[in-house]
């Protein structure tokens, strides 16, 4: 099963309500935070522990989230990062325990081998990228935010964003599709 | 074209995966919003500290005060004689300021140096066989009639540690003790017992060791069959296990505690044969445990700390596999490594001992575990203090030595080298390593794990020490 791409206008934070509904929260954001992981990790392996940490530390402070302050997607996604970079800085040199122990999803065999060898090339194309390049690319395909947001989560101006991806996905499409097929701007 | 086929990678998580971590959430309490402080708490707060500042800047130029005047005029009248340039001349109020004293002679005091008396000198050594003569003899500085400065020279207690308690003890006894000098001597483990238990001269080095090992179980000792050997135990060592509140204790026993643990393990099908450690949930270690991922904080491997964690944690489970408890003693290098090696994925994460941050961490994964030394504060509200074999690590536990992740410590001496210097410098000496109050004489993290003995037992110890209690050889504790 493919993920439709979600809208990220539809993000809670657009709500004034005082309370949050936490379970529409929850089931808006677990597959962006989980495919956000997927995206940046480029594997499967440690993503669902990192998901599940981010949602645990997130649920356990959430008597501190201020909505004045920022969206709430935009705090889960600054605690998501901050998992993902202390897991890139201090467990990299560790190997992946749970790798026997992945869940089976619902599609064919055929379609999760094929979108895991995908992985594994968008993987090895954006190895060689800055960490930042990379990350736009997680926030924006993997947990399909928009570029007002991802602004607010790297630091960079909404054009500039915009203008990287723009750059980034030119580049990764020419080296998915190899040199022989022409790429087009849009 | 588009940028479709980077959407493309997209799927959707496991429904289990996501109903199961739905269900953890919900699980957990929503924590009430803190309240940020004011500035009424803040003002007190300044005033509070400006007060100890100014209590302790008060103390410390003249003393304890006479008066209530004096206690509050002397930093202004300080301070204005710094100003003014006078703080210098005044030499008379350097006479009026009282001056720091020697708790008592237990606690750790500069040893001045005595002129060499006649009756130091010439006392022979019971305690400094194996020193050379002029070790042996007490004697302190002195001029020559061409004027030339003697070195001074002490007494010199010889003090036998097992190696693994070398830095511990290291860091507790200070370099003299009652004027007499600490000579410390590391032994590994089967050899701390030789001198004291094989001596045909009572008085031989050592004068005493620490170890923590019982006497009455050492082989060379029990061919000896020395009858006038005194045991005192002088503290414990212990860790303990620690969870985050949230989803309660993990009931292990020892047995699927080094399952989980230990770098190699049985193989469950030919038990004589080690494998790596397979084992990445608790559930495959007992269907009863849940199905959750092994996963246990704890100190450095490499460390002192690390050690001894993987010591304590890890015996008692060793001990229940008969192959491996068969290894102790017959092949020490293959006990390490199968009884006392710590697994190196990802399963066993490190973190500095005494930092902050193991909270978190448990905070974070509150289905980890921790390991830390005994006695750690607990943050109200946030771990719990996680149980092996249904035994809580507690004192009593400890003490009684049920608790499985503990061990005790002795010290043993024999009853012609107590009373060769008299009781009391064995006892100023045991003082010094089991005082509660002192602060150690190096590096505190070398206490890391150390328990000290409760008024009653510390009150025991010095007791046995009075009546020389001697180790009953023959029957093993």
């Amino acid at each position: 099963m493919i993920v439709q791409n979600t809208v990220p206008d539809r993000s809670m934070d657009a709500l004034s309500t005082e309370e949050l509904d936490w379970d529409a929260l929850y089931a808006d954001l677990a597959p962006r935070v989980f495919n956000y992981f997927r995206y940046r990790l480029g594997r499967e392996s440690d993503v669902e522990d990192l998901t599940a940490r981010t949602f645990e530390k997130a649920w356990r402070a959430r008597a501190n989230y201020r909505r004045d302050l920022a969206g709430f997607s935009t705090w889960l996604f600054k605690i998501a990062q901050n998992v993902g970079n202390d897991y890139v800085n201090t467990w990299h040199n560790h190997l992946p325990l749970d790798a026997a122990t992945e869940v089976a999803i619902d599609d064919t065999p055929a379609l999760h081998a094929e979108r895991r060898s995908d992985l594994a090339r968008l993987a090895a194309l954006t190895a060689t990228l800055p960490a930042r390049e990379r990350e736009l690319i997680a926030l924006k395909y993997g947990a399909s935010l928009n570029n007002r947001l991802i602004a607010e989560l790297t630091g960079l101006s909404e054009s500039n964003v915009g203008t990287l991806l723009h750059r980034l996905v030119k580049t990764l499409r020419a080296q998915w599709y190899g040199p022989d097929v022409s790429v087009c701007d849009e | 074209m588009n940028d479709e086929f980077l959407h493309r990678l997209r799927k959707a998580p496991p429904p289990e995966f996501l109903n199961g971590l739905k269900a953890r959430l919900d699980r957990q309490p929503k924590l009430p919003h803190p309240r940020r402080p004011g500035f009424g708490r803040g003002l007190i707060v300044g005033f509070l500290v400006a007060g100890v500042a100014f209590a302790v800047t008060s103390v410390s130029l003249t003393g304890l005060p006479t008066s209530t005047a004096q206690f509050f005029s002397a930093p202004v009248q300080f301070f204005s004689r710094i100003i003014t340039g006078q703080g210098s001349g005044d030499r008379e109020a350097d006479h009026t300021q009282i001056k720091a004293v020697p708790l008592s002679p237990w606690f750790q005091t500069p040893i001045t140096m005595q002129p060499a008396s006649a009756p130091e000198s010439g006392r022979t050594s019971p305690v400094s066989p194996g020193t050379d003569s002029a070790s042996a003899t007490g004697a302190g500085a002195s001029a020559t009639s061409s004027g030339a400065v003697v070195q001074p020279t002490f007494l010199t207690a010889s003090i036998a540690v097992q190696d693994e308690l070398f830095p511990m003890i290291q860091s507790t006894l200070p370099e003299r003790v009652g004027g007499i000098r600490i000579n410390l001597i590391t032994k590994p483990a089967k050899e701390v017992f030789a001198s004291l238990c094989k001596s045909s001269y009572p008085y031989k080095d050592p004068y005493l060791v620490i170890t923590t090992q019982h006497a009455a179980a050492d082989p060379a000792c029990q061919r000896e069959q020395r009858t006038s050997i005194v045991e005192l135990n002088f503290g414990y060592q212990a860790v303990m296990l620690v969870r985050s509140k949230l989803y309660g204790p993990l009931n292990l026993s020892s047995r699927e505690l080094f399952l989980a643990l230990a770098q190699k393990v049985p193989n469950p099908e030919h038990p004589d044969v080690l494998i790596d450690n397979p084992y990445t949930t608790w559930n495959q270690l007992d269907p009863a445990l849940p199905y959750d991922a092994i996963q246990i904080y704890g100190p450095m491997r490499d460390s002192p700390e690390g050690r001894l964690a993987a010591k304590l944690l890890l015996d008692a489970g060793c001990n229940t596999f008969a192959t491996l408890s068969a290894l102790r003693g017959r092949d020490e290098a293959a006990f390490e490594t199968a009884c006392r090696t710590l697994r190196t994925d990802r399963a066993y994460q490190e973190f500095a001992p005494g930092k902050p941050g193991l909270t978190d961490m448990l905070a974070v994964a509150p289905t980890a575990l921790g390991i830390t030394e005994f006695g750690t504060r607990i943050p109200s509200g946030g771990l719990i203090m996680n149980p092996l074999d249904g035994i809580a690590p507690d004192y009593p536990a400890v003490a009684a030595h049920t608790y499985p992740a503990s061990r005790a410590l002795y010290v043993y001496l024999t009853a012609y080298n107590i009373n060769s210097l008299g009781d009391y410098w064995a006892n100023n000496i045991l003082w010094s390593i089991m005082n509660p109050w002192a602060l150690p004489t190096k590096e505190a993290g070398n206490l890391w794990g150390f328990v000290h003995l409760n008024d009653t037992e510390r009150a025991a110890t010095l007791a046995n020490l009075k009546n020389q209690k001697t180790v009953p050889f023959g029957q093993r504790r």
